[in-house]
């Protein structure tokens, strides 16, 4: 007994070392980076920065953004030097930064994709404060409003960079076959073209409840903001919108494949790719897999719409959902050499030229204002004249409910469209997930 | 066997490498995970110290008891389905029919895929819409039992359990290693006694490789408690988290920052394998003489 | 000569004719079960992801060799392979060394704290590892191993400790204590046990801990992914994940990196596999 005493004072010592230990890395330098390249600052003072990093290997954005950091290294030859740290697989790239953020060795650059982990970041304490670095010159080239929102705690810890826009894609042949020359303008319309689909042997739409039920968590942010009008979050989930919407998304679930329930990305993109439903709904990185994986017809028959509107709801006509995909963050620093080098970085790639290269390359859109540049697809430059007609772009469900409640999303979301769940029983259990 | 002095100076060399390996990587993080378990903590800010609340939340969350149980259903399959499975085809095959030294190693093949490309087949195999066993189904006229396998919540769990359950390679390997060692004279003995080959495997086989079947029995419970990958490909716990595990749970803790949480289910995991471990070391040892 | 007319004589019945279609049956049947995933990926690793997508269980129209260039292009998978082989070996050789050597201790001898060790050893095989990454970076970062390979091969051989010692000690255990002690009295030393007797008698024990614990270490993503940062250092499961991105998986160029990355897998058991063989009949002793 006294010998397992000793053993459990000794380890949880040995325990309160290591987690202080850690804490005490975090003021003193970022470990990792400097094992990576050999030394922070070589002998000919050339500052290294480490950047895990997704934009690589099959991105869309890979090529250009690579040209982008190769352009950006050899301007600063012999000052600063971005590695790259090739990162692939997106919720492995969170565990990490998590863990690296958690352990005090922040990475001196990365990207955060959800407001949760923007705010539980910033208030790390190890994350760079950008606020005195970012000038009014430099905040002019970001859209309206978009650096505002990022701030948390009135402090700016990470800039927007590229955002997504979800307007409806649909299959116009499929859609005239059954009398419909447009897609329709109300939800009524909807449901009276999808028993039409239906009554003509199509499936009408692809949803999805496996993974993230991200296709049907983009719908159900539709019908939220066109029921609720542009500000309905901000209440939290008391608005009664958020029950009509989801009675909606219950009745989508009428008019979609026998496999939804469960499905993944890659199915209910499949079907909609295979021109096995009509109707599918998802970010802009979509649009380069139509001509690529569709079926030789789709590319000439898809065509974007904006979602419609609910009858009696407060959402405006054209008004679109949207976020912010991917933000710009750096790790505290000791050295304000290094930090200085960092901002420099973001500067470059945040630059409308290289950016507006990067959005034809790659099919996505950027909270950074640029000149529409040649060269868009049909699809991407409709979306363009979209944005800009619409009168406002509410955030989608996902980045304005904890992380928490997104994890436990779509086991309701399968409740509810199994009929366990009253759509109020369904927000109820959303909201109460802590 | 009794330790001389020059024993047990070779014993503590021996052993001080697996329990310096061991302090470091089990010892100080299990405690790492105990001490924060206690805890409310995303990882970011500093933890609060709030005694058992996570491991009440976590017992009062029907997901996780949904979790607990699923393991334990699949540890008892693997261990009471898949492992008598292995041991068959060890029989069989250890009487070397034509062939036996190819349908060995094909066993083998599954284990050296990743769960994860296994997983991504079986996804396929399932799915309502094209998949094979609807087709299959199809095909036999049996059409009204055909459903969105992963899908409907009264086939998912059987669903991610089952396919699982017919890769016995690895255990059959360990133990037809056993039963090729057994001497032959045992044999010849039963043979003149009149005792049928399926005799002779009952009374003299599954006796003497006892300590195999031990740890096959173990690993597959083990490996069963620990399951997490296949879960996560295939159904990523649902439907309606009727197919949750526990490191499944865990992880979803994690994701959303609830360090505290996750790590509570962690040490329920440790203390519920352990007792495992433990009592199956007692029923073995209780049916036959001490190992 | 009675045992071979009684054998005759069971070939006859036809419940014994029953045993032996079924026989044949479980034989077929877990051999299809088996060959059907590998013969799937090796199939879809040749289609397009538009095939994939269409329909998972047809034959490609055209078969893609371009799939496999992408996956031998795109990654560098072949550094990966050579990286993925060299740390699952040493990680493998150091972890079984370990563990047989604490089995040994353990199997053999009776010391105190012996049953402690061995309890705690089998309570670190159910310890989940997904929730030490945090625990382990900063251990790995204290040993400024972060990024190093030899730092990818200390965590594989420690985390494979516990099961693996409890795999050889079942076998270790199965061996009679009689030719121990004879070595013992004919002037064998404790190393000299271990290396020339136990050692050598519990092949089978090690080559399946080894098996187990380096497909354990090949198939591994999760801490390679933390400890690794520069390409050069990767491994193959790193190299397979180069097909995802945020959004989309390029299924096709996947499979055809996971088919590359099994074959060594494959050959390597099928070397290892006549191993066991020899080792069984040639180092048998009769207990």
């Amino acid at each position: 007994m006294k010998i397992f005493q000793k053993a459990s004072a000794i380890a949880l010592s040995a325990a309160m070392i290591l987690t202080m230990a850690s804490c005490g890395s975090s003021a003193s330098s970022s470990a990792p980076a400097s094992s990576s390249g050999g030394g922070e600052t070589s002998a000919a003072g050339e500052i290294e920065l480490n950047f895990p990093c997704i934009w690589v290997a099959k991105d869309s954005k890979a090529q250009v953004f690579g040209e982008m950091v190769a352009a950006f290294n050899e301007e600063n030859a012999g000052k600063i030097k971005i590695v790259i740290e090739e990162q692939t697989d997106y919720q492995a790239y969170r565990d990490k930064i998590r863990t690296m953020i958690t352990t005090g060795n922040a990475p001196d650059i990365f990207t955060i994709d959800n407001i949760d982990d923007l705010n539980n970041f910033s208030r790390s304490g190890k994350l760079l404060d950008l606020t005195p670095y970012v000038t009014d010159e430099w905040a002019a080239d970001f859209t309206a409003g978009v650096l505002d929102d990022a701030k948390v705690d009135g402090g700016l810890y990470a800039l927007p960079y590229e955002s997504a826009y979800f307007p409806v894609m649909y299959n116009k042949k499929l859609l005239a076959d059954v009398g419909y020359d447009h897609f329709p303008t109300t939800y009524d319309e909807l449901w009276d073209c999808c028993e039409k689909l239906k009554a003509n042997g199509i499936t009408p739409m692809s949803q999805m409840t496996g993974e993230n039920a991200y296709t049907t968590q983009l719908w159900f942010s539709q019908a939220i903001v066109a029921i609720g009008g542009k500000d309905v979050y901000a209440n939290g989930l008391s608005d009664p919108a958020f029950v009509e919407a989801a009675e909606m998304v219950r009745k989508m679930f009428d008019y979609t494949t026998s496999d939804a329930v469960g499905a993944g990305a890659s199915i209910s993109a499949g079907h909609f790719l295979n021109e096995r439903t009509a109707i599918f709904m998802n970010g802009p990185w979509f649009f380069g897999r139509v001509p690529t994986e569709g079926t030789e017809s789709l590319n000439a028959n898809v065509d974007l719409a904006f979602p419609p509107m609910a009858t009696g709801g407060k959402g405006e006509e054209k008004g679109l959902t949207g976020q912010v995909q991917a933000y710009l963050a750096l790790g505290n620093q000791t050295d304000p050499a290094k930090a200085e080098a960092a901002v420099e970085f973001l500067k470059f790639i945040t630059d409308p030229e290289w950016v507006a290269k990067l959005s034809v390359s790659a099919g996505s859109l950027f909270a950074v204002k640029f000149d529409e540049p040649e060269g868009m697809s049909a699809l991407q430059s409709k979306l363009v004249s979209m944005i800009a007609e619409a009168p406002y772009v509410a955030p989608v469900f996902q980045i304005s409910v904890p992380v928490a409640t997104m994890t436990e999303f779509p086991q309701a979301l399968d409740a509810l469209v199994m009929d366990e769940y009253t759509p109020e029983q369904f927000i109820e259990v959303l909201s109460s997930i802590s | 066997m009794k330790p001389t002095k020059h024993d047990k100076l070779g014993i503590l060399l021996f052993l001080i490498p697996g329990l310096f390996l061991f302090t470091l990587f089990f010892i100080i993080p299990v405690i790492y995970v105990l001490v924060t378990s206690f805890t409310q903590w995303n990882g970011m800010t500093a933890p609060v110290f709030t005694g058992l609340q996570n491991y009440i939340k976590i017992f009062s969350d029907a997901t996780f008891r949904r979790s607990v149980s699923n393991n334990v259903i699949w540890a008892l399959v693997a261990g009471c389905v898949q492992v008598p499975l292995a041991m068959l085809m060890a029989l069989i095959l250890s009487k070397k029919p034509r062939g036996w030294k190819f349908f060995r190693t094909v066993y083998f093949f599954p284990q050296v895929v990743s769960g994860i490309a296994l997983a991504m087949l079986w996804q396929a195999i399932y799915n309502s819409e094209f998949g094979l066993l609807n087709g299959l189904l199809k095909v036999l006229g049996l059409e009204q039992y055909a459903t969105n396998w992963l899908g409907n919540p009264d086939t998912a769990f059987f669903s991610v359990v089952i396919y699982w359950v017919f890769y016995i390679g690895y255990y059959m390997v360990i133990m037809m290693s056993e039963i090729t060692g057994i001497d032959e004279a045992y044999y010849e003995a039963a043979e003149i006694d009149g005792a049928t080959k399926i005799q002779q495997d009952i009374k003299i086989t599954i006796p003497l490789i006892k300590n195999s079947l031990l740890t096959c029995v173990t690993l597959a419970v083990v490996l069963g408690l620990r399951t997490f990958e296949q879960v996560y490909i295939l159904t990523n716990g649902g439907p309606m988290n009727r197919t949750s595990v526990m490191v499944l749970y865990l992880y979803k803790q994690m994701q959303s920052s609830n360090y505290g949480r996750a790590n509570a289910a962690a040490m329920t995991l440790i203390v519920v394998g352990t007792c495992t471990i433990l009592l199956i070391r007692k029923l073995f040892n209780l049916r036959g003489e001490k190992t | 000569m009675e045992a071979v007319s009684h054998k005759k004589h069971q070939k006859l019945t036809a419940s014994s004719l029953l045993l032996t279609v079924a026989k044949w049956l479980l034989l077929l049947f877990f051999a299809f079960y088996a060959i059907f995933p590998m013969l799937w990926l090796a199939m879809t690793s040749f289609k397009t992801n538009a095939e994939l997508m269409a329909n998972p269980f047809t034959l490609p129209e055209v078969w893609q060799v371009q799939n496999y260039i992408n996956a031998i292009e795109l990654s560098g998978i072949g550094r990966m392979m050579i990286n993925s082989v060299v740390i699952s070996f040493a990680a493998m050789l150091c972890n079984i060394l370990v563990a047989a050597m604490i089995a040994y201790c353990i199997s053999r001898f009776e010391f105190k704290f012996k049953e402690g060790i061995f309890a705690m050893f089998s309570a670190g095989i159910l310890v989940p590892l997904n929730a030490l990454m945090v625990p382990y970076f900063i251990i790995i970062n204290k040993l400024s191993l972060y990024d190093k390979m030899l730092g990818l091969v200390l965590v594989y051989t420690a985390i494979g400790i516990p099961i693996s010692t409890f795999i050889v000690r079942g076998f270790m255990n199965s061996l009679p204590r009689e030719i121990e002690e004879a070595a013992y009295i004919d002037g064998c030393g404790f190393f000299g046990r271990f290396f020339r007797i136990i050692l050598p008698l519990s092949r089978t024990g090690l080559v399946t801990a080894a098996t187990l614990h380096f497909i354990t270490c090949w198939n591994e993503f999760v801490y390679a992914n933390l400890i690794i940062s520069s390409s050069s250092n990767k491994t193959i499961q790193l190299g397979i994940r180069y097909f995802t991105n945020q959004f989309t998986t390029d299924y096709v160029s996947m499979y055809a990196a996971i088919v590359l990355s099994i074959v060594p897998c494959i050959i390597a058991y099928v070397c290892f596999q006549e191993q066991i063989v020899s080792g069984l009949t040639s180092g048998a002793v009769k207990g």
